[in-house]
Formats: C-alpha cells, structure tokens, sequence
C-alpha cells in the first residue's frame, strides 16, 4: 500500500505546486502603461497616405479609411495584394510606447482584399502614440507588420 | 514475479501521472472560473460579483473624470442595445458595471451618475486603491495616473477600453478590446445565447 500512496500524494503536490505555478506565471505582472520605446520616424506615414510592405516576396498594401484616423471612430483598415493561406485571418493592434492593450479583429476576405472594422479606443495622454498592426493566423504571427502614429 | 513488478510500477505511475494531471486541471480551472470575482463598494453598500447572479452583466473600467474614451465606449455600448430591438433585447436585460480606476476622487454616488448618464441601467463601483491593483491584474486592464500640469483636472488616467461579459451564472463569456456597435452587440447576443 505505501508503494502506491507515496507516489500518488508526491503526484498530488507536484501537479498542485506546478498548477500555482503557472498561474502565477500566466499572470500580466504590470497594470502600468508606459513603455521605453524610441520613436524613429516612420518610412511611411499610414496617417496620410498607403503604405507598402513586403512581405514573402509580395508587395501589400495597408489602407485605413476615413483619414486621419480618430481615436473612438470607426475605422477601416484594409490589406490588399496579401496571398496568404490563413485559417483564421486577424490583426491585432496594440502601442508601442504605451501599453494600452490589445485590439484584435478578425479579417474577412473579399475580391483579395482583406478588410476589417476597428475602433482605436485608448485613452491617450502622451502627444505622439505608436500603434502596430500586426497580421495574424489564429494566435501566430504572419510576420507581416506596419506601424503607425496618432497625434493626440 | 519480475513481469509482476513491471506491471505495479507501470500501474503506479499511471495513477500518479493522472493524479497530477487531474490536480493541475482542477486548480487552474478553479482559478479562471473565480479570477474575476471581487467586492467593491457601490452605492447599494459592498457588493460582488457572484451577488449579481441572475443578471447579465458588462463590467467596463474608467473613471467619472474621463472625457472621451470612457463617454463614447457608453454610448456605443447604448447604440449596441438599440441595434438589438428586433431580439426584444433593452437595457434592462444587461446591467453595465462602471469601475473605477481613479478611486482617490471617485465616489460609487458620482460613479452611478456618470454611468447612467450614457446607459439606462448602470452602477458604479469603486475599489481600494491595492485591491484595484490586484482586480486589474486578474482582467489584465493596464492603468497609469499622468498629472496635467496647469489643468484643471490635476492628472489624467491612462487605461486600457475592454468590455467583460458575464452571463447570468456569473460566468465570463466574452472580453472585447474592439469596442464597434457590431462587435459590441455579437457580444451581447452571445451572453443572451441568441445565435
């Protein structure tokens, strides 16, 4: 009997221990928002005008309408000469010198153009915030990226 | 009897792995249904969570002195209701908890005002300054005080725009960062299993 009920209770402690672990360890650590990030000037201004990427050898266009870009307002932002065999196409926006949180929206296919609706809802108290677009496939990064400024 | 011994050590390890298996999942499951639990004050006196049980619920975090994100994620949560006449769906069925993360100048009184204001059926919510600080790790909501030098607000909260829907078993059912009226109401439809 004690060769089986040892081994069982130290199962229990580990699975417990490793439970608390990784709770622990799943948790967002920082409520802060601040971030070092130094603000090179952006190759092209997605604020004012298309801007291109490459990306696998492809030439992408990212597009956002109406311009300039408001925080709270609807905004569509559109992907257009992306060849990409997505399962579960998204785009997931979020700051680089402030950590607001993530916006993810899903995007829907139509005539090779990838289109989606967000709204850019932070509150923003620094003059200059940084948003990232990045594509993803499911959780994974495409890889695929374009960064933008919004004037406060 | 060498077979036999094999046998008992392949058996014991099974029961062992699965002990630790079951243990692991049964704590961390624990953990994501009661993460979002709390106790605040509102104007009704301390009230949690799981006292809302029987009501579908939005919590949103802000405060009453935020001029525009807080006002318009209101308004479009108002704008999501009214997109839903057709399923009979009005305010009432969905009751917006406003929390705030300015409580050094928030009372749950200016919460509720503020709240309902811009949705019919809301109540604020205010937490220790501590205690907020652990309830936005748990619904992972980022928050900073920026002072406004010669404003006359004194500083500004920084903070994240999420919406947390919880259905009537107190359960979370969506967290939607992409605040559009469309979004808003695929939400609201979820938490009420309209399909």
């Amino acid at each position: 009997m004690k060769t089986f009920i040892i081994p069982v209770i130290i199962s229990i402690v580990v699975g417990a221990a490793a439970a608390f672990i990784y709770i622990q360890f799943s948790k967002e650590d920082r409520t802060d928002v601040s971030r070092e990030y130094d603000l090179v000037p952006l190759e092209c201004d997605l604020m004012k005008k298309k801007c291109t990427k490459e990306f696998n050898g492809q030439t992408v266009t990212f597009d956002m309408a109406p311009r300039p870009v408001e925080i709270m307002a609807e905004t569509t932002i559109s992907l257009s000469g992306l060849d990409y065999d997505f399962y579960d196409a998204k785009i997931r926006i979020f700051g680089l010198n402030m950590d607001m949180g993530t916006i993810i929206a899903s995007l829907e296919e139509k005539d090779n153009i990838y289109i989606t609706k967000v709204a850019l809802s932070a509150c923003l108290v620094e003059d200059v915030m940084r948003y990232r677009i990045a594509v993803y496939d499911g959780n994974e990064p495409a890889g695929l990226y374009i960064d933008f400024d919004v004037p406060r | 009897m060498k077979k036999q011994k094999i046998i008992k050590t392949m058996v014991i390890s099974f029961i062992s792995l699965f002990a630790a298996a079951v243990v692991f999942g049964a704590i961390v499951y624990y953990n994501e249904q009661n993460k979002y639990e709390f106790t605040g004050q509102s104007t009704q006196g301390e009230i949690s969570l799981r006292d809302l049980k029987g009501h579908n619920v939005v919590i949103y975090f802000g405060y009453t002195y935020c001029p525009d994100v807080c006002p318009v994620t209101l308004e479009t949560l108002s704008k999501a209701v009214e997109s839903l006449k057709e399923y009979n769906i009005t305010a009432k069925d969905l009751l917006l908890l406003y929390v705030t993360l300015d409580p050094a100048r928030d009372t749950p009184e200016a919460l509720d005002e503020y709240a309902l204001w811009f949705y019919p059926n809301g109540m604020g919510i205010r937490f220790e300054e501590e205690y907020l600080k652990k309830i936005a790790k748990e619904y992972n909501i980022k928050y900073e005080i920026f002072p406004m030098e010669g404003s006359a607000v004194d500083y500004s909260v920084a903070h994240s725009s999420a919406l947390f829907f919880f259905n009537k078993d107190g359960k979370l059912i969506d967290r939607i960062t992409n605040l559009t009226v469309d979004n808003i109401a695929a939400s609201i439809k979820k938490v009420m299993g309209i399909k």
